[in-house]
């Protein structure tokens, strides 16, 4: 069951390469990563699958209920002056987490991201890689069904890291689609279905993730990250 | 809807009492404009058996909730700089109910401090004698007024994007509106030019209608009121158009 479909889909900005051209996609459940050189277009089809895009062309067929998908983008996007349970109670109440679920949801999240003990004080006083735990936690609140992170290990300590890939792969053997921009080839191997790589704007491979740094080189003609 | 309005209200409720220096400092102005100028006219004539501390005392309350509604928008510049309303954006939330939550409840905050600054008064020596039927319809000429200058920051901050340009906004929107006003001169003491301007400033109608009501007991004219819920809804549009052009473009 596909949860989200392209075909042809091509975006453009104001550059002169699309930052898309001609994708063709079939989005499973499952851990799908997406992997290209930096300005490949993984994020721009992030925010086509998001839905938070148009294609300039082709098609693009994604969950219409914005409640059943999870975008979180790479930059932080917390309130420092609010607590992490605050941030992640108003996330969830914005998201139409029925209010009797909400605690239950903030305590697991917190449980897997290991954040728990500091849920009660303000985002200002977390460190930078706690706080980058609480912005993916944030993220997944609404429990959705077709998740898309945008180079979520980025910024990330080694333990949020674990913590990070356990979560996901929770969620993928639940029947979830999740889809991770990353660098990191050698997790996206160890944890992934399968890998897209992108390179200036199209797909060059989708399958599984098996090599993939040397698939990576072989079809960029760039050493990862 | 509703929860979500209420999620956003809690949220601007929680972070402003956190704040108790501001909240404090935000009573000093109307003190000192409260003290200065009620010592300063107290022989100035306003009316038959009317004090210029009690014919100040509303004005200044108003004048209270203008300068706190105008200082509203820093809090969107600061969702914006953290990526924070562009992500409460993204959820399925409706906007209009993220953009009143924030709004209500500054609002709400505004009237409780409008309040305070009337018991200031009381202190100073003014005397007031509302009537509860008439204060209750001055209290939403008050409400609308804080929601309609509210609205008008939000406005102009998601559209300059920099906390300094709000200080711009104090001056360039508060200071002709209060000095065009009924809020510290009544209208028989004004040239004839002012006081014909006077009559189109919306902070006027705040002002007589809240001042009606706490000196004489008088409800407030119905146009007063229609004319404040027709301003605050025309700025809470405006404010929605802002804000999802602001958020587009993070």
């Amino acid at each position: 069951m596909s949860l989200a479909s392209l075909r042809g889909v091509g975006v453009r900005f104001a550059r002169a390469e699309p930052a898309l051209a001609a994708v063709d996609l079939d989005l499973l459940p499952g851990l799908t990563v997406v992997a290209g050189p930096n300005g490949a277009g993984k994020t721009t089809l992030l925010r086509v699958l998001a839905g938070l895009l148009r294609p300039g062309s082709g098609t693009a067929e994604v969950l219409r209920d914005r409640r059943r998908i999870g975008y979180i983008p790479q930059d932080l996007a917390l309130d420092p002056e609010m607590t992490g349970r605050e941030t992640l109670a108003l996330l969830a109440a914005l998201h139409g987490v029925p209010r009797r679920e909400r605690s239950d949801r903030i305590a697991r999240l917190a449980e897997s991201f290991g954040t728990a003990k500091h849920l009660p004080r303000p985002v200002a006083s977390w460190s930078g890689g706690l706080k980058r735990r609480l912005h993916l936690a944030a993220g997944m609140i609404h429990d959705p069904d077709l998740l898309l992170l945008d180079e979520p290990t980025a910024g990330l300590d080694l333990e949020g890291n674990d913590f990070l890939w356990a979560e996901l792969e929770r969620r993928a053997a639940a029947g979830r689609a999740v889809v991770v921009v990353t660098h990191d080839l050698a997790a996206a191997e160890r944890h992934a279905d399968r890998a897209v790589v992108l390179h200036r704007g199209r797909i060059v491979s989708y399958g599984p993730p098996r090599d993939l740094p040397d698939l990576y080189r072989r079809l960029t003609g760039e050493e990862p990250e | 809807m509703i929860d979500a309005l209420r999620a956003v209200a809690w949220r601007t409720w929680t972070i402003t009492w956190r704040r108790p220096v501001l909240l404090t400092f935000s009573l000093g102005q109307p003190l000192v404009w409260m003290l200065f100028f009620g010592f300063l006219f107290h022989r100035f004539p306003v009316g038959e058996g009317i004090g210029y501390l009690d014919f100040l005392a509303p004005g200044v309350s108003v004048m209270t909730v203008l300068f706190g509604a105008s200082q509203s928008g820093i809090g969107w510049i600061r969702d914006l700089n953290t990526g924070f309303l562009p992500r409460m954006l993204s959820t399925p939330a409706p906007p209009a109910a993220i953009l009143a939550g924030k709004v209500l409840a500054d609002a709400a905050r505004l009237l409780l401090q409008s309040g305070a600054v009337l018991l200031l008064a009381l202190l100073l020596g003014a005397r007031l004698h509302p009537d509860p039927a008439a204060l209750t319809a001055g209290l939403i000429c008050l409400a609308l007024f804080a929601l309609a200058f509210s609205c008008l920051s939000a406005a102009f901050a998601l559209q300059v994007h920099a906390q300094e340009a709000m200080a711009t906004f104090v001056h360039l929107v508060n200071m002709p509106l209060l000095f065009t006003s009924t809020a510290l001169v009544p209208r028989g003491q004004m040239p004839g030019w002012l006081a014909a301007v006077s009559r189109f400033n919306p902070l006027t109608l705040t002002v007589d209608a809240w001042r009606g009501a706490l000196l004489r007991g008088e409800m407030p004219a119905l146009r007063s009121l229609l004319l404040l819920a027709a301003l605050a809804a025309a700025l809470f549009l405006l404010a929605l158009t802002r804000m999802r052009a602001a958020a587009g473009r993070y």
